[in-house]
């Protein structure tokens, strides 16, 4: 191609800045992981990425001070206990554009990386979308350790949801199995119980059943081609999983389950309630060794909670939309944003205090929570300045964490990258590949 | 790196300057996507040698692929959108002129800019260029959630006697059977009498029930605690209870007395209070589909409570809370409806409406969690639970295996060959297998089988096959299910395919009540009705605005559009002009309507057809629409317009740039809603969408954020004058609502929209699937039967039924063939 001699120049530009970047951070992760050698290979490393919806209160949120010495703003303040063992970061950047609003793309493209389908599903501006083309950061992570026997555990991954619309679109969707493939977060904390401990009834039937059926589905498929087929090859390959799961025995439980309290409606009235039963779920499942990997989603990109437990009428995405002058509006985002702090540091806090089966470090020095949103700010629909925070055992992940950090308008992917590798998966590329260059975050 | 490019781009232009054309020639589009857009770029200086006699394509690629791509499907970093819209060709070289090549808008003007448009316009960008380049395909689909359920509910329903919709509409009686009996427990020899009731909702005071005789006191205070005539009595309120539609029904029930509330199965109680405690109100939630009747039952019982009374409400979907209506009883027993409870997560939506075209694990887990369910419902109807091991007699055996024949034929739709009754059925009828074992194995393979779950995979192509899949989809078009017996006889018999015979079929399929709920969903989803629940608006300017006003106005709409659908004429152009609106007491005050129809007591409660004042023109003004498309405090006319031109009016529109805050009151508090909008979106390159979104969204700006009908804003009066320009490039005015509804009603492009969302909702499939020209003949269908809407339901029907269907005309009966000669 030697017709582009600019275009050479420029990826010539291109790879010297990403080694550049990357050179010391190669040296410097591979570093300290060299050295802790056995003892961090042992460590059961597990990640929780934890979405909250209609992006953040630009003062109630950001520190001012840059570095270990920032401020506990309001949002922060249930977290203040850890601030330790926290990250604060700005400047990551949500760069995925084409087609599905900013609802859309700062959900379906945030933990995939990569950008919507051209589909049907109209947001409130912008061209129609379908699901994401790629898959999602906590599935790559979930496919990696499940790969490899040491790191196997029986679902590998739990998708929790909050009180998530019973829809299935770009806005209900964050975590993808692949392109086009979006996994549904179970909302029901008892459905969720049953996953994790349940029998199957009738298991031997169902047996039965879809052995004989392998032949019926043979010769369906047989009749039909293309994307048809490929469905019903789909489906077929779910049965074999299902049939698979059978044979495999489960692994008797090191702790009990937790006993959830009973008859508790799943409707958003019970938020609060929900919550905790979901998060107490979580714990278990990791203090069990059923998942490294979970996802926590209160209610979808545009949610629209209303939160009367906390006295307010109006539903969040409506406050959201509020211009940043309306002091009364602005109070009461900072609530529910403080609200969500609250949730996360319950789990934190349940993180810290529960040791891991067999070892006297606490589940919490092995985890890392991310906390991340579909948007920047709520009335701009920015997906710039993402709100994230980082929490957790840092020095297991080669994090730093106890800073406020600001970066320079830089793709979440790489932030992905940085996640990957310290659970030892050195993806060069997660995502849109253009959106990568420069390799992993440094967070040292 | 994406800054890093702009700030350079200047030196790249140039550097590319000799070989820009050979790049835009030689790369394949989709590489050239990603990668090497940014070289692409052409110089300023390399316009100057496009000569005036240039073809449209060439001035094309060298001035605008380098952003647009080579095909108008857009360049990454640059314009990453499809270059597609629907601003008329005269429209289109305006804003070509005036605007492009963004970065020197005056390298492309006059001559060229027509030429350019016409190849754009042509080639891609017009709707009739996006019709040619994609034609979607008709997709082989499961069972959506809603099918599956459904198809669940009417099979294990073919098997047990129950009351029909059909049944409960033909008849008039409505209610509850009441039976008194003087004594707490329903003794026989205590049965007083036996009426039937409006409803339960009864106060009897310290009293026995009127139809109870007043027993003499007793001569000497009794001792004796098990008995006391004076006070002591029971009642059992029996029947059916309709659903009009699918979801979540509360029942609430008041009473300080034993009560058992009974939903859906006579035997199990969805509230037992038979013990009293404090308690004075119980609630629980239940999940009905929508177009059947269901068994209901309170029990009730009065011992030495010092008074007595019992009220059973409601609220269902989308509803406030009532008491039962007596229009939704039914005095006589029914049969169990069976809903599965497997967790079924919800469908693919992102082709803007539920299709069954993936599946996943938590899916087939919930197919086989249902499969289980239904296993253990037949294996309690048949009682094989009771038959005691290896006592089977051979006339039990025959039974069992003729149900299994039937539940399997009745599932599949259609008669099953030797070979799949013996996959199927026979098999398990071996000594080897339990009774209990065969029904498990039978149910559990037929609901987990491709032919259930896949309604339209291909069979071997009989006619007697092909009439079989015209009855399937007719099932999943009308009523989201299977078929049922008639209407596979009534297809089996060719009878579907001739219009005469056909009609009373296809009248049949339409006024079953199941047929109700999916023209209801219909409307939700072609309106985006949405979650009324979280409609809240500034308590400070509408103080009298309340979450309830909000539900009120979704049933105002509901039965504005039941309404229109379901009379005579049907009439869609209704839909815009109708100048009433349906109103209860409490809406009627809040939008000042006439409120005469409500000093009759009778009407209370109940919503009724309520004149409006001359500014009412059916959905376009009303509150529930323009409530929802409205901010918190103030109306939007962005949010309205863009509703009207998708929604309505069948256009598609652009992305705004990223990033737009819109301007606030604060911005400016003098300026009326109006002129904020005017001032944040008048520059050129907005105004090519906000043309058509603001002046649709000016013309209803008479109706403030929760619908109520102003002359002023500001202090200044309202102007809702605007002039629109359509698909074909014509303007036109509106001076107000008026214009606006009469236009909606009467545009072809907008009844098109309307046929299209409607043929999407019933076949599941895009309607281009069926062939170019399919929107269009049935478009003059709808022309032809003066736009009735149940009458394109069932052409809409016909069309996606017989599509692809090859029917080998069986040769005329030998009579006739004698006859005519």
């Amino acid at each position: 191609m030697n017709q582009h001699p600019q275009h050479n120049r420029r990826q010539f530009l291109g790879q010297s800045a990403a080694l550049a970047c990357s050179a010391p951070l190669v040296m410097s992760a591979s570093g300290p992981l060299l050295a802790a050698g056995d003892k961090n290979n042992n460590r059961k490393l597990r990640v929780v990425f934890i979405f909250t919806p209609n992006g953040t209160v630009k003062e109630g949120f950001w520190p001012k001070t840059e570095g270990h010495k920032f401020e506990i703003t309001p949002v922060l303040e249930p977290l203040e206990k850890y601030r330790d063992k926290m990250l604060v970061l700005h400047g990551v950047c949500n760069h995925l554009r084409g087609d599905g609003d900013n609802h859309m793309r700062g959900m379906g493209c945030f933990l995939t990386g990569i950008e919507l389908f051209p589909g049907n599903v109209q947001g409130g501006s912008h061209s129609p979308a379908g699901w994401a083309k790629g898959i999602s950061i906590d599935q790559e992570i979930k496919n990696y350790l499940q790969s490899k026997p040491e790191t196997r555990t029986t679902f590998g991954s739990l998708e929790f949801g909050i009180c998530v619309r019973n829809d299935a679109n770009p806005w209900t969707r964050w975590s993808y199995a692949g392109p086009n493939q979006p996994i549904a977060p179970i909302s029901n904390p008892y459905q969720m119980h049953k996953k994790m401990y349940g029998e199957i009834k009738d298991q031997k039937y169902i047996q039965q059943a879809i052995d004989l059926l392998q032949t019926e589905f043979d010769k369906a498929k047989q009749s039909i081609q293309n994307q048809d087929r490929q469905l019903v090859e789909n489906h077929q390959a779910h049965i074999a999983k299902m049939r698979e799961s059978f044979l495999q025995k489960r692994k008797s439980l090191a702790v009990a389950p937790p006993k959830l309290p009973t008859g508790v409606p799943v409707d958003r009235t019970q938020m609060p309630k929900l919550t905790r039963m979901q998060i107490d779920l979580m714990v278990n499942g990791f203090q069990n060794d059923l998942n490294r990997v979970a996802t926590l989603q209160f209610t979808e990109s545009v949610g629209q909670p209303i939160m009367k437990w906390l006295g307010i009428k109006e539903g969040h995405h409506q406050l959201s939309h509020d211009p940043d002058l309306n002091k009364k509006s602005q109070e009461k985002l900072v609530k529910i944003n403080q609200w969500y702090a609250e949730q996360i540091a319950y789990l934190v806090k349940k993180l810290d205090e529960t040791k891991q089966v067999g070892s006297d470090r606490s589940l919490l020095d092995d985890t890392l929570i991310v906390w991340g949103n579909e948007l920047g700010h709520g009335n701009s629909h920015t997906l710039n300045n993402i709100p994230l925070v980082l929490i957790g055992g840092g020095e297991s992940f080669g994090i730093e964490m106890g800073q406020f950090r600001k970066f320079h308008r830089v793709p979440h992917n790489r932030l992905w990258l940085t996640i990957a590798h310290s659970f030892g998966h050195k993806i060069k590329t997660f995502g849109n590949p253009r959106l990568c260059k420069g390799g992993p975050l440094n967070l040292k | 790196m994406r800054l890093l490019n702009r700030r350079f781009q200047p030196v790249f232009w140039v550097l590319g300057l000799a070989t820009v054309v050979v790049v835009s020639a030689n790369f394949p589009t989709e590489t050239s996507q990603l990668e090497n857009s940014d070289s692409n770029r052409i110089s300023p200086v390399s316009r100057a040698i496009i000569h005036s006699d240039a073809t449209g394509k060439q001035i094309y690629e060298k001035q605008c692929a380098s952003c647009h791509g080579k095909d108008g499907q857009g360049v990454a970093d640059h314009y990453d959108e499809p270059l597609v819209g629907e601003l008329s060709l005269e429209k289109l070289t305006k804003l070509v002129a005036e605007t492009m090549p963004e970065d020197d808008p005056d390298a492309c003007v006059g001559k060229d800019a027509e030429k350019v448009s016409r190849y754009i316009y042509d080639q891609f960008y017009s709707r009739a260029a996006q019709k040619k380049r994609a034609v979607p395909k008709k997709r082989l689909a499961r069972l959506t959630q809603q099918q599956f359920i459904n198809s669940v509910a009417d099979l294990v329903a073919t098997f047990q006697w129950r009351i029909t919709t059909k049944d409960f509409y033909k008849q008039e009686k409505r209610g509850l059977k009441a039976t008194y009996y003087h004594s707490r427990h329903f003794r026989g020899n205590k049965r007083i009498k036996t009426r039937v009731e409006q409803n339960v909702d009864v106060d009897f005071g310290d009293q026995l029930p009127d139809v109870i005789p007043k027993p003499k006191p007793p001569k000497k205070k009794s001792r004796n605690l098990e008995y006391d005539p004076t006070k002591e009595f029971s009642v059992q309120w029996v029947g059916g209870i309709a659903a009009e539609k699918t979801g979540e029904y509360e029942f609430i029930v008041r009473s300080k007395n034993g009560f058992r509330l009974f939903v859906n199965d006579y035997t199990k109680p969805v509230i037992d209070q038979w013990v009293t405690s404090t308690g004075n109100e119980y609630r629980t939630k239940v999940y009905l589909l929508g177009g059947r009747v269901y068994p209901f039952k309170v029990d009730f019982f009065r011992f030495r409570d010092p008074t007595s009374g019992i009220s059973v409400s409601w609220k269902p979907p989308h509803q406030t809370e009532h008491v039962i209506p007596q229009s939704v009883l039914y005095p006589e027993w029914t049969g169990h409806i069976g809903i599965v409870h497997a967790a079924f997560p919800p469908d693919d939506s992102s082709s803007g409406y539920n299709r069954g075209t993936s599946v996943s694990a938590q899916w087939d887990e919930a197919v086989t969690a249902a499969a289980t369910e239904v296993s253990d419902w037949c294996i309690r109807h048949l009682r094989i639970n009771r038959i005691k091991k290896g006592k089977i007699t051979e006339k039990q055996n025959a039974q069992m295996k003729s149900f299994c024949i039937r539940f399997v034929e009745t599932a599949f739709g259609r008669k099953l060959n030797k070979a799949e009754r013996q996959f199927y059925v026979e098999q398990f009828f071996d000594p080897k297998y339990q009774p209990i074992e065969r029904i498990k194995l039978v149910v559990i393979l037929t609901l987990k089988s491709p032919h259930f779950l896949y309604p339209e995979l291909p069979t071997e192509k009989t006619t007697e096959n092909q009439r079989t899949i015209v009855a399937k989809r007719l099932a999943l078009y009308f009523w989201d299910s299977i078929p049922d017996q008639q209407l596979i006889d009534a297809s089996r018999a060719g009878h579907l395919e001739n219009a005469d015979a056909s009609r009373p079929h296809f009248e049949r399929l339409l006024n079953d009540y199941r047929t109700r709920q999916k023209i209801d969903s219909f409307f939700e989803y072609w309106l985006n009705l949405g979650e009324v629940e979280e409609t809240t608006k500034d308590e400070k300017t509408y103080p009298d605005f309340k979450v309830e006003t909000a539900i009120d106005l979704r049933q105002s709409i509901n039965h504005f559009v039941d309404d229109i659908f379901w009379s005579d004429d049907s009439d869609y152009r209704k839909l815009f002009s109708a100048d009433y609106m349906y109103a209860n007491a409490s809406l009627a005050k809040f939008y000042s309507l006439d409120s005469t129809p409500f000093n009759d007591s009778k009407n209370a409660d109940r919503f009724v057809k309520t004149k409006a004042d001359k500014n009412k023109f059916g959905l376009v003004t009303h509150p529930y629409l323009l409530t929802g498309l409205a901010y918190h405090k103030n109306s939007s006319p962005i949010h309205r317009g863009v509703f009207i031109a998708r929604s309505l009016l069948g256009r598609k529109l652009k992305q705004p740039p990223d990033d737009v805050e819109p301007l606030t009151e604060e911005f400016n508090p003098k300026m009326t809603t109006r002129e904020r909008v005017e001032h944040q979106t008048k520059a050129t390159a907005c105004m090519s969408c906000h043309g058509v979104i603001n002046s649709l969204g000016f013309s209803l700006e008479n109706f403030d954020a929760v619908g109520r009908f102003r002359k002023t804003e500001k202090q200044k009066e309202i102007n809702a004058v605007s002039n629109y320009e359509t698909i074909d490039g014509n303007q036109i005015r509106f001076d107000g609502p008026e214009g606006l509804a009469k236009f909606i009603a009467n545009n072809p492009h907008a009844q098109k929209s309307f046929l299209r969302h409607l043929f999407q909702h019933l076949a599941k499939q895009p309607v281009e699937a069926y062939g170019h020209n399919a929107l269009d003949q049935i478009h003059a269908k709808f022309v032809a039967s003066r736009f009735n809407m149940k009458t394109a339901v069932i052409e809409i029907a016909k069309y996606a039924a017989f599509h692809d269907i090859q029917l080998n005309r069986p040769a005329k009966p030998k009579s006739e063939t004698r006859k005519q000669k």
